[in-house]
Protein backbone atom coordinates (compact mmCIF):
# COMPACT_ATOMS: atom_id res chain seq x y z
CA UNK A 1 0.00 0.00 0.00
CA UNK A 2 2.77 2.41 1.10
CA UNK A 3 4.05 1.82 -2.79
CA UNK A 4 0.65 2.54 -3.98
CA UNK A 5 0.66 5.63 -2.44
CA UNK A 6 3.85 7.24 -3.22
CA UNK A 7 3.29 6.15 -6.42
CA UNK A 8 -0.02 8.05 -6.63
CA UNK A 9 1.70 11.25 -5.27
CA UNK A 10 4.24 11.08 -7.33
CA UNK A 11 2.47 11.02 -9.98
CA UNK A 12 0.63 14.47 -8.75
CA UNK A 13 3.71 15.72 -8.23
CA UNK A 14 5.24 15.27 -12.03
CA UNK A 15 1.55 16.38 -13.27
CA UNK A 16 2.11 19.51 -10.65
CA UNK A 17 5.55 20.31 -11.92
CA UNK A 18 4.07 19.66 -15.70
CA UNK A 19 1.80 22.00 -15.42
CA UNK A 20 3.51 24.81 -13.95
CA UNK A 21 6.46 24.24 -16.46
CA UNK A 22 4.27 25.20 -18.95
CA UNK A 23 3.15 27.71 -17.34
CA UNK A 24 6.65 29.62 -16.90
CA UNK A 25 7.00 28.84 -20.79
CA UNK A 26 3.48 30.71 -21.49
CA UNK A 27 4.74 33.36 -19.68
CA UNK A 28 7.92 34.03 -20.84
CA UNK A 29 5.62 33.38 -24.39
CA UNK A 30 3.90 36.53 -23.23
CA UNK A 31 0.32 34.44 -23.01
CA UNK A 32 -0.42 35.66 -19.45
CA UNK A 33 -3.85 34.19 -19.63
CA UNK A 34 -2.85 30.56 -20.93
CA UNK A 35 -0.51 30.43 -17.86
CA UNK A 36 -2.75 31.37 -15.71
CA UNK A 37 -5.07 28.15 -16.71
CA UNK A 38 -2.02 25.87 -16.42
CA UNK A 39 -1.81 27.44 -12.42
CA UNK A 40 -4.97 26.80 -11.90
CA UNK A 41 -4.55 23.29 -13.19
CA UNK A 42 -1.73 22.48 -10.81
CA UNK A 43 -3.58 24.30 -7.84
CA UNK A 44 -6.29 21.43 -8.65
CA UNK A 45 -3.61 19.21 -8.55
CA UNK A 46 -2.48 20.96 -5.48
CA UNK A 47 -5.64 20.69 -3.52
CA UNK A 48 -5.82 16.66 -3.92
CA UNK A 49 -2.65 16.01 -3.40
CA UNK A 50 -3.26 17.20 0.55
CA UNK A 51 -6.33 15.63 0.77
CA UNK A 52 -4.92 12.46 0.04
CA UNK A 53 -1.81 13.26 2.53
CA UNK A 54 -5.16 14.16 5.33
CA UNK A 55 -6.84 10.71 4.22
CA UNK A 56 -3.65 8.73 4.43
CA UNK A 57 -2.88 10.67 8.18
CA UNK A 58 -6.24 9.89 9.69
CA UNK A 59 -6.11 6.32 8.70
CA UNK A 60 -2.69 6.12 10.41
CA UNK A 61 -2.21 4.13 13.54
CA UNK A 62 -5.87 3.01 13.21
CA UNK A 63 -6.25 -0.84 13.05
CA UNK A 64 -8.34 -1.04 10.67
CA UNK A 65 -7.09 -4.44 9.22
CA UNK A 66 -7.46 -5.24 6.03
CA UNK A 67 -9.74 -2.69 5.57
CA UNK A 68 -7.28 0.13 5.71
CA UNK A 69 -6.63 -0.13 1.86
CA UNK A 70 -10.47 0.07 0.96
CA UNK A 71 -11.31 3.09 3.70
CA UNK A 72 -8.55 5.15 1.74
CA UNK A 73 -9.49 4.31 -1.35
CA UNK A 74 -13.34 5.49 -0.71
CA UNK A 75 -12.56 8.31 1.67
CA UNK A 76 -10.67 10.00 -1.35
CA UNK A 77 -12.79 8.82 -3.97
CA UNK A 78 -15.80 10.42 -2.36
CA UNK A 79 -13.78 13.73 -2.58
CA UNK A 80 -14.02 14.07 -6.29
CA UNK A 81 -17.64 13.90 -6.12
CA UNK A 82 -17.86 16.45 -2.73
CA UNK A 83 -14.81 19.20 -4.30
CA UNK A 84 -15.72 19.62 -7.29
CA UNK A 85 -19.39 20.30 -6.54
CA UNK A 86 -19.53 24.05 -6.48
CA UNK A 87 -16.94 23.94 -9.78
CA UNK A 88 -20.01 22.39 -11.77
CA UNK A 89 -22.72 24.86 -10.38
CA UNK A 90 -20.68 27.39 -11.34
CA UNK A 91 -19.99 26.39 -14.78
CA UNK A 92 -23.77 25.43 -15.35
CA UNK A 93 -24.43 29.16 -14.38
CA UNK A 94 -21.37 30.22 -16.71
CA UNK A 95 -23.26 28.69 -19.47
CA UNK A 96 -26.36 29.54 -18.61
CA UNK A 97 -25.37 33.22 -19.18
CA UNK A 98 -22.58 32.97 -21.92
CA UNK A 99 -19.82 33.70 -19.46
CA UNK A 100 -16.98 31.94 -21.30
CA UNK A 101 -14.03 32.94 -19.54
CA UNK A 102 -15.65 31.50 -16.59
CA UNK A 103 -16.66 28.63 -18.38
CA UNK A 104 -13.06 27.81 -19.32
CA UNK A 105 -11.64 27.86 -16.19
CA UNK A 106 -14.64 25.82 -14.55
CA UNK A 107 -13.62 23.21 -17.13
CA UNK A 108 -9.80 23.27 -16.70
CA UNK A 109 -10.45 22.63 -12.97
CA UNK A 110 -13.48 20.11 -13.44
CA UNK A 111 -11.08 18.09 -16.25
CA UNK A 112 -8.11 18.24 -13.98
CA UNK A 113 -10.14 16.33 -10.76
CA UNK A 114 -11.77 14.11 -13.56
CA UNK A 115 -8.12 13.20 -14.59
CA UNK A 116 -6.88 12.53 -11.16
CA UNK A 117 -9.85 10.68 -10.14
CA UNK A 118 -9.41 8.07 -13.26
CA UNK A 119 -5.95 7.73 -12.43
CA UNK A 120 -5.89 7.26 -8.91
CA UNK A 121 -8.30 4.45 -10.02
CA UNK A 122 -6.50 2.90 -12.42
CA UNK A 123 -3.93 2.65 -10.02
CA UNK A 124 -5.87 1.18 -7.00
CA UNK A 125 -7.42 -1.03 -9.23
CA UNK A 126 -4.26 -2.40 -10.83
CA UNK A 127 -2.36 -2.53 -7.36
CA UNK A 128 -5.32 -5.89 -7.25
CA UNK A 129 -7.86 -4.19 -4.51
CA UNK B 1 -11.80 56.06 -27.77
CA UNK B 2 -11.30 57.26 -23.66
CA UNK B 3 -8.39 56.65 -22.36
CA UNK B 4 -9.91 53.94 -20.08
CA UNK B 5 -10.75 51.64 -23.20
CA UNK B 6 -7.25 52.50 -24.51
CA UNK B 7 -5.34 50.70 -21.64
CA UNK B 8 -8.22 48.05 -21.92
CA UNK B 9 -7.51 47.55 -25.90
CA UNK B 10 -3.57 47.42 -24.92
CA UNK B 11 -4.16 45.09 -22.43
CA UNK B 12 -5.78 42.56 -24.38
CA UNK B 13 -3.05 42.76 -26.82
CA UNK B 14 -0.04 42.14 -24.98
CA UNK B 15 -0.87 38.66 -25.22
CA UNK B 16 0.92 36.32 -28.23
CA UNK B 17 -2.09 34.26 -28.91
CA UNK B 18 -4.23 36.77 -29.07
CA UNK B 19 -2.21 38.31 -31.29
CA UNK B 20 -1.87 35.23 -33.61
CA UNK B 21 -5.65 35.25 -33.80
CA UNK B 22 -6.12 38.58 -35.28
CA UNK B 23 -3.28 38.69 -37.34
CA UNK B 24 -5.49 35.13 -38.88
CA UNK B 25 -8.65 37.14 -38.64
CA UNK B 26 -7.29 39.55 -40.87
CA UNK B 27 -6.84 37.17 -43.37
CA UNK B 28 -10.33 36.14 -43.37
CA UNK B 29 -13.06 35.38 -41.05
CA UNK B 30 -12.71 32.56 -39.36
CA UNK B 31 -14.59 30.22 -36.92
CA UNK B 32 -13.53 29.08 -33.08
CA UNK B 33 -12.36 25.37 -34.99
CA UNK B 34 -10.55 26.41 -37.36
CA UNK B 35 -8.85 29.25 -35.98
CA UNK B 36 -8.08 26.12 -33.47
CA UNK B 37 -6.59 24.13 -35.62
CA UNK B 38 -4.75 26.57 -37.23
CA UNK B 39 -3.05 27.91 -34.07
CA UNK B 40 -2.51 25.03 -32.45
CA UNK B 41 -4.67 25.60 -29.64
CA UNK B 42 -7.92 24.38 -27.53
CA UNK B 43 -11.14 25.30 -28.98
CA UNK B 44 -12.12 26.54 -25.29
CA UNK B 45 -8.67 28.66 -24.98
CA UNK B 46 -9.77 30.22 -28.65
CA UNK B 47 -13.22 31.01 -27.06
CA UNK B 48 -11.50 32.32 -24.22
CA UNK B 49 -9.11 34.43 -26.32
CA UNK B 50 -11.90 35.81 -28.30
CA UNK B 51 -14.22 36.48 -25.57
CA UNK B 52 -11.29 39.15 -24.30
CA UNK B 53 -10.87 40.79 -28.01
CA UNK B 54 -14.86 40.91 -28.18
CA UNK B 55 -15.12 42.73 -25.44
CA UNK B 56 -12.53 45.51 -26.21
CA UNK B 57 -14.07 45.55 -29.55
CA UNK B 58 -11.21 44.22 -31.65
CA UNK B 59 -13.34 41.64 -33.13
CA UNK B 60 -16.78 40.94 -34.28
CA UNK B 61 -18.83 37.98 -34.74
CA UNK B 62 -21.84 36.74 -36.42
CA UNK B 63 -23.90 33.66 -36.76
CA UNK B 64 -23.57 31.49 -39.95
CA UNK B 65 -25.85 28.63 -39.76
CA UNK B 66 -24.69 26.51 -36.38
CA UNK B 67 -21.17 29.05 -36.22
CA UNK B 68 -19.98 32.07 -34.92
CA UNK B 69 -18.10 33.31 -37.58
CA UNK B 70 -15.01 36.11 -36.06
CA UNK B 71 -13.92 38.84 -37.99
CA UNK B 72 -11.33 41.35 -37.10
CA UNK B 73 -12.99 45.32 -36.37
CA UNK B 74 -10.63 47.24 -38.46
CA UNK B 75 -11.84 50.34 -37.26
CA UNK B 76 -10.56 50.32 -33.99
CA UNK B 77 -7.13 49.55 -35.30
CA UNK B 78 -7.14 52.45 -37.85
CA UNK B 79 -6.23 54.98 -35.19
CA UNK B 80 -2.24 55.47 -34.51
CA UNK B 81 -0.83 55.39 -31.43
CA UNK B 82 0.52 59.08 -31.79
CA UNK B 83 -3.13 60.02 -32.47
CA UNK B 84 -4.37 58.21 -29.29
CA UNK B 85 -1.72 59.99 -27.08
CA UNK B 86 -2.61 63.32 -28.57
CA UNK B 87 -6.09 63.07 -27.43
CA UNK B 88 -6.31 65.17 -24.62
CA UNK B 89 -8.59 64.16 -21.23
CA UNK B 90 -9.94 66.61 -18.90
CA UNK B 91 -9.51 66.13 -15.11
CA UNK B 92 -13.31 65.99 -15.01
CA UNK B 93 -13.25 63.50 -17.73
CA UNK B 94 -10.62 61.57 -15.68
CA UNK B 95 -12.02 61.94 -12.07
CA UNK B 96 -15.52 60.46 -14.34
CA UNK B 97 -13.36 57.26 -15.45
CA UNK B 98 -11.99 56.61 -12.09
CA UNK B 99 -15.20 57.07 -10.32
CA UNK B 100 -17.46 54.44 -13.22
CA UNK B 101 -14.17 52.13 -13.03
CA UNK B 102 -14.48 51.85 -9.23
CA UNK B 103 -18.80 51.59 -9.86
CA UNK B 104 -17.91 48.74 -12.26
CA UNK B 105 -15.75 46.49 -10.20
CA UNK B 106 -17.91 47.20 -7.04
CA UNK B 107 -20.96 46.01 -9.28
CA UNK B 108 -18.49 43.16 -10.51
CA UNK B 109 -17.66 42.05 -7.42
CA UNK B 110 -21.10 41.55 -5.23
CA UNK B 111 -23.73 40.67 -8.31
CA UNK B 112 -23.19 37.35 -10.36
CA UNK B 113 -24.96 36.93 -13.07
CA UNK B 114 -27.55 39.93 -11.87
CA UNK B 115 -27.63 38.40 -8.40
CA UNK B 116 -26.54 40.19 -5.38
CA UNK B 117 -24.12 37.45 -4.05
CA UNK B 118 -24.01 39.72 -0.56
CA UNK B 119 -24.47 42.87 0.83
CA UNK B 120 -21.33 44.82 1.17
CA UNK B 121 -20.37 45.97 4.46
CA UNK B 122 -19.04 49.23 3.24
CA UNK B 123 -21.77 52.06 2.87
CA UNK B 124 -19.83 53.53 -0.40
CA UNK B 125 -19.94 49.85 -1.38
CA UNK B 126 -23.55 49.63 0.15
CA UNK B 127 -24.97 52.72 -1.70
CA UNK B 128 -23.25 51.37 -5.37
CA UNK B 129 -25.13 48.09 -5.12
CA UNK B 130 -28.61 49.36 -4.20
CA UNK B 131 -28.47 52.34 -6.74
CA UNK B 132 -27.89 49.25 -9.42
CA UNK B 133 -30.88 47.29 -7.94
CA UNK B 134 -32.84 50.70 -7.99
CA UNK B 135 -32.22 50.95 -11.79
CA UNK B 136 -35.03 47.63 -11.33
CA UNK B 137 -37.22 50.65 -10.03
CA UNK B 138 -39.07 52.93 -13.05
CA UNK B 139 -39.05 56.35 -12.60
CA UNK B 140 -42.68 58.06 -11.03
CA UNK B 141 -44.32 54.41 -10.50
CA UNK B 142 -45.87 54.11 -7.40
CA UNK B 143 -45.32 50.37 -5.70
CA UNK B 144 -47.14 48.68 -3.13
CA UNK B 145 -43.96 47.24 -0.57
CA UNK B 146 -45.33 43.68 -1.47
CA UNK B 147 -43.89 44.62 -4.92
CA UNK B 148 -41.20 46.23 -4.10
CA UNK B 149 -40.06 43.28 -2.42
CA UNK B 150 -41.19 41.37 -5.46
CA UNK B 151 -38.69 43.60 -6.93
CA UNK B 152 -35.61 43.58 -5.14
CA UNK B 153 -36.25 39.84 -3.91
CA UNK B 154 -35.11 38.94 -7.70
CA UNK B 155 -31.28 40.70 -6.41
CA UNK B 156 -31.34 39.22 -2.81
CA UNK B 157 -32.85 37.35 -0.70
CA UNK B 158 -33.00 39.63 2.08
CA UNK B 159 -35.23 42.24 0.67
CA UNK B 160 -36.35 43.41 4.17
CA UNK B 161 -32.76 44.91 4.96
CA UNK B 162 -32.22 46.07 1.34
CA UNK B 163 -35.58 48.29 1.28
CA UNK B 164 -34.87 49.32 4.48
CA UNK B 165 -31.65 50.64 3.55
CA UNK B 166 -33.05 52.31 0.05
CA UNK B 167 -34.85 54.52 2.42
CA UNK B 168 -32.28 55.33 4.48
CA UNK B 169 -30.16 56.44 1.84
CA UNK B 170 -32.79 58.34 0.23
CA UNK B 171 -33.19 55.97 -3.22
CA UNK B 172 -36.80 54.98 -2.26
CA UNK B 173 -39.52 57.19 -0.55
CA UNK B 174 -42.22 55.87 1.42
CA UNK B 175 -45.24 57.59 2.17
CA UNK B 176 -48.40 55.40 3.58
CA UNK B 177 -46.53 52.01 2.54
CA UNK B 178 -46.41 53.48 -0.65
CA UNK B 179 -43.03 53.32 -2.38
CA UNK B 180 -41.04 55.45 -5.36
CA UNK B 181 -38.34 56.33 -6.37
CA UNK B 182 -36.56 59.54 -5.12
CA UNK B 183 -37.34 62.36 -7.73
CA UNK B 184 -38.09 59.96 -10.29
CA UNK B 185 -34.27 59.19 -10.90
Amino acid sequence: MRVLEEKYLAYIDDRIAEHNKIGEQYKADDRKDEADLEKIKANIYEIFRTLFLNDIKQLEGKDLGNNKDIGIYNEYLHRFDTIPTNWKVALDKAKEHGDITKQVIEENKLAAAMELKERFIAMFDGFGR
Amino acid sequence: MTEDNVVKLFKCLSDKSRLQILKSLINEDMYVELLAQRLNLAPSTISFHLKKLEDVGAVASRKEQYYSIYSINEEVFKSSILDIIKEKSSEAELQRQREDNYRKKVIENFFEYGKLKNIPAQRKKRRIILEEIAKAFEPDKMYTEREVNIIIADFHDDFCTLRREMICENILTRDNSIYRLVNGK
